[in-house]
């Protein structure tokens, strides 16, 4: 009895010691070890760029997707706490709205018209990200007032009071690392006009993206600047996703050869790489549909691949009335931008009207190109437009130029961004080759991740809807290049992002009605 | 245009809990839960039912018990993966549940008694703030079973070699729900997947066990369960998943084989009044190694019309080490205590906030008031510390962070005997 009694006596205050301790242990501690920044200093942080850098995706800025934009999940990855970005609530701004899916099997999508609002204005000072949607290079030391997003993210703190320049938000801030990621919309209005709109001279995008750069250097905070160059034009889904469609659906009709196009005028200027032409329209010819350096067609082009053939003659066989009025209009939104109708004039024209004026145009355009006398030859012998003919097959009614890159237009698009990126290697402390990784990962067909994830350069996976932004996952994937970059060249131990665990985040319709 | 989305995962299920590694629940008897379940050799109580059938052979006369066990688990979250910032905590919501067990043996003959228990041996609950950082993984998951289970015990002639007891019982899930939410994030804006579901029809299985006293005051008692596989059936629904789900929701069925288990544990009285008492637990949750969710229809979204997640649990063990001591200087009382260590079978890749679960230590204390001779009062506190589990490597689509887990959970019954 006395001798249970001392067990107990010995036994029981060590099982209470074990309790309490193990009870009252903070398990609470989380020790998170701090970033190591090597020779840089992570401490305030500015992303500089354009709708990319902002988070732009499916054609509009919205928070969901702002939330993964790559300078986000870099700061999270530096553990920076006062990382600021200008969000915009969902479905965001956009023109004419987000792109959502409506079909998951088919992949139909739809534009949601619905605008977004600012969410966190007033805090005070700049925003951290400075990525403003559509800005060419010269934004960055003149500002662009006349674009909308403008004074939504490059303010002093809030969007009555825009800053006169981007600039002006780092000279606030004074960084200690700085991302620079302008250009892209400097060659890419060429690109996804089809040739129709012009880049940015190239001249002047060397003065100004080094006097941008020149700036950031000087400002007395003297940041780490990144700068990262422009992708390939054949490197984005916008480009390469609609003519290998198309080309499996011609594949084994042997009445079609391919696809004849209309074309821009040029005179040879081989600094950038244009070859003359005089043809008003010509050939793709099909098995050139899928290779980058032959042609492109875009994906605006998508919607008129299936009139392909279509006759605006009522007896053709061909024949059908909505593709013909699909078509028409399009040439009537053509009259429209060209300047020579109103909507309402434009509306009321014939298909008879349309076709004498598309060929007056085209005729003029040749005139400005190579001059009235040469003019004068290449009128007498065009036949002009004439929609009776099969669309998209025939020289008088080509596939519309807006939407299809040839390999002119092409090589013109290499070769300026080429240009724009020979100016770039030569900017900013580091940089990251966002051009060689995306052609690299086209060559390869998909990119697999640290962790295991495939992705491929295709819409839904490493584009968003509008496939010329990154979707979540790929800007996790480029902030984890980013994070190489930096860890690399300062010597910095930033961890990696596992993008396995960023949500693909698709826009859907949510008043689809349409079945699955 | 092509399809652009592969398929989605829509991982799920079925793990948690802060009672017992997986989601089992030792917590079967109060009288049993003061020495820490360290009971299957012990087998001095109707509740051996459960731990060991064998000692149903050893109880004379009519015995009763019935309890209940509040288990209220609590658990914190530090996130580590980049949907938001490092550190961040989220606390998941206090919720208690009221865990019950019953038992009843009559003895029929000299060395031959039957019985009936009723418990609940497995079940899990968690939930989740809906918006936290996680909610892809888990938002809430909350599945109960309820077992009946017929037992008889029987005591060998003596073959004097020392006593040995045989019993085995039935084990037949009558009752289950299953209740399951989670955000699905491949999609903006975010839906939810919810499913509620009920056992679908009764499932059975057995329970076996032997003890054998070589010399007094040593008992060596095993015990085994065989696994169970329960269906349950009931609705799934599709929340702002415009897109590639049925709208209207849909029928939707899931198999869990839940684990066999064994014991084998060792009594000793080393004096008198003091009874110690050791039993190694295995559980073989190698059994759970995927989960799949099968729909009525085929959904878009999945690509077909059934979902599996993989789970790859490891078998796992416990042991637990109780005493208890009836000579006290107070009349008609008897105190437990106990202490154990609960291996848990969840591999890092496969940790979810369903169930935050890593290993742990458990405590105990119990006692036994008896009002009359036919009337005893028991009471029992367990409480539970489980290791800060830090995981890095989930799965795709997985959360990582930093689970820390405790619980509490006391419990009182009755016990009759006549």
């Amino acid at each position: 009895m006395n001798y249970s009694k001392k067990i107990l006596k010995r036994i029981l205050p060590l099982i209470a010691v074990i309790v309490m301790a193990a009870g009252c242990k903070d398990y609470q501690d989380l020790n998170l070890e701090p970033v190591q920044s090597g020779e840089a200093d992570f401490s305030t942080y500015v992303a500089v760029g354009n709708s990319i850098t902002a988070g732009f995706q499916s054609n509009a800025l919205y928070e969901s997707a702002q939330r993964f934009s790559y300078p986000n999940l870099l700061a999270r990855a530096m553990r920076l706490e006062d990382f600021e970005q200008p969000l915009i609530s969902d479905p965001g701004i956009g023109d004419p709205g987000r792109i959502e899916l409506v079909n998951l099997q088919e992949s139909i999508t739809t534009f949601n018209t619905s605008q977004g609002k600012p969410i966190n204005t007033g805090i005070g000072r700049p925003y951290n990200n400075v990525g403003v949607p559509g800005i060419k290079i010269d934004a960055y030391l003149d500002g662009a007032p006349a674009n909308p997003f403008y004074p939504l993210i490059v303010n002093s703190g809030t969007p009555t009071e825009p800053l006169p320049n981007i600039h002006q938000a780092l000279e606030i801030l004074q960084p200690t690392l700085v991302t620079f990621w302008l250009g892209n919309n400097d060659v890419l209005g060429y690109v996804t006009s089809g040739g129709l709109i012009s880049f940015t001279n190239p001249a002047d995008f060397q003065t100004q993206y080094v006097s941008s750069i020149t700036a950031i250097q000087n400002l007395e905070s003297d940041p780490t600047v990144v700068t990262v160059n422009i992708p390939s034009v054949s490197s984005i889904a916008f480009t390469t996703t609609v003519g290998p469609q198309f080309q499996a659906t011609i594949a084994n009709n042997n009445q079609v050869p391919g696809i004849v196009v209309q074309k821009t005028f040029y005179e040879a200027t081989p600094t950038i790489g244009a070859e003359e032409n005089r043809q008003p329209a010509a050939l793709i010819a099909k098995e050139n549909l899928d290779n980058p350096d032959m042609a492109l067609i875009l994906l605006t082009g998508k919607d008129y691949l299936p009139y392909l053939g279509v006759s605006a003659f009522p007896q053709a066989p061909t024949y059908n009335q909505a593709a013909v009025e699909a078509i028409l209009n399009y040439w009537r939104g053509y009259i429209v931008n060209a300047g020579l109708a109103t909507e309402e004039q434009a509306a009321a024209l014939t298909q008879q009207q349309i076709e004498d004026m598309m060929t007056q145009i085209t005729i003029g355009q040749y005139q400005q190109t190579f001059g009235s006398a040469d003019a004068a030859v290449f009128a007498a012998n065009y036949p002009g437009f004439d929609f009776n003919q099969p669309f998209g097959l025939s020289p008088q009614n080509p596939f519309p130029n807006q939407f299809v890159l040839d390999s002119n237009e092409i090589s013109i698009a290499n070769t300026v961004t080429g240009i724009f990126n020979s100016v770039i290697a030569t900017q900013g402390d580091l940089q990251f080759d966002v051009n060689s990784f995306f052609n690299n990962i086209v060559e390869q067909g998909s990119y697999v991740t640290p962790s295991g994830l495939t992705l491929t350069p295709e819409i839904g996976s490493l584009f968003s809807l509008d496939g010329i932004h990154p979707s979540n996952q790929a800007h996790a994937v480029i902030a984890n290049k980013i994070i190489e970059v930096l860890n690399s060249g300062t010597g910095s131990n930033i961890e990696r992002i596992d993008v396995s665990k960023i949500p693909q985040g698709i826009p859907v319709a949510s008043g689809a009605v349409v079945a699955n | 245009m092509r399809r652009i989305i592969a398929t989605l995962s829509l991982v799920f299920l079925c793990s948690a809990s802060a009672y017992s590694s997986g989601f089992s629940i030792y917590e079967a008897s109060v009288r049993a839960n003061g020495m820490l379940g360290a009971f299957s050799a012990y087998a001095n109580h109707v509740s051996t039912i459960f731990y060991n059938p064998a000692g149903l052979a050893g109880l004379d006369g009519f015995r009763f018990s019935g309890g209940v066990s509040i288990i209220a688990p609590r658990s914190s979250f530090r996130n580590l993966s980049p949907l938001a910032p490092a550190g961040q905590k989220t606390v998941m919501e206090e919720q208690n549940f009221l865990v019950p067990n019953m038992y009843a043996s009559y003895q029929v003959a000299e060395g031959l008694t039957v019985g009936l228990g009723i418990y609940a041996p497995f079940g899990l609950g968690s939930k989740w703030p809906a918006d936290w950082v996680g909610r892809g993984s888990s938002i809430e998951a909350n599945v109960q079973t309820l077992f009946a289970n017929p037992a008889i015990g029987y005591k060998l002639p003596d073959l004097g070699i020392g006593e040995i007891k045989i019993g085995a019982g039935l084990r037949v899930a009558f009752h289950g729900t299953v209740k399951l939410s989670r955000a699905v994030q491949n999609f903006t804006p975010e839906g939810t997947f919810a499913m509620e579901g009920e056992l679908k029809e009764p499932a059975y299985g057995f329970n076996a066990g032997i003890l054998y006293e070589p010399v007094e005051n040593v008992t060596l008692g095993f015990t085994y369960r065989s696994e169970v596989t329960v269906a349950f059936e009931g609705d799934a629904e599709f929340n702002n998943l415009p897109v590639g789900f049925p709208a209207g929701g849909t029928q939707g069925s899931a198999e869990i084989t839940l684990p066999a288990s064994y014991v084998i544990a060792l009594n000793v009285e080393p004096i008198g009044g003091l009874t110690t008492e050791l039993d190694y637990v295995w559980f073989g949750w190698s059994s759970y190694d995927e989960l799949t969710i099968t729909f009525d229809q085929p959904i878009v979204a999945l690509g077909g019309n059934s979902i599996t997640s993989v789970r790859n649990f490891k078998d796992s063990w416990q042991l637990r080490f109780g005493a208890e001591y009836s000579k006290i200087p107070v009349e008609g009382l008897t105190v437990r205590a106990g202490i154990g260590f609960d291996k848990n079978p969840i591999r890092e890749r496969y940790v979810d906030p369903t169930l935050p679960d890593a290993d742990r230590w458990e405590y105990s204390v119990g006692l036994t008031y008896s009002l009359t001779d036919y009337l005893d009062i028991d009471a029992s506190y367990i409480f539970i510390r489980a290791n800060q589990r830090k995981v890095t490597n989930t799965y795709e689509g997985g959360i990582d962070g930093v689970y820390t887990t405790y619980a509490n959970i006391p419990g009182l019954g009755i016990s009759l005997q006549f």
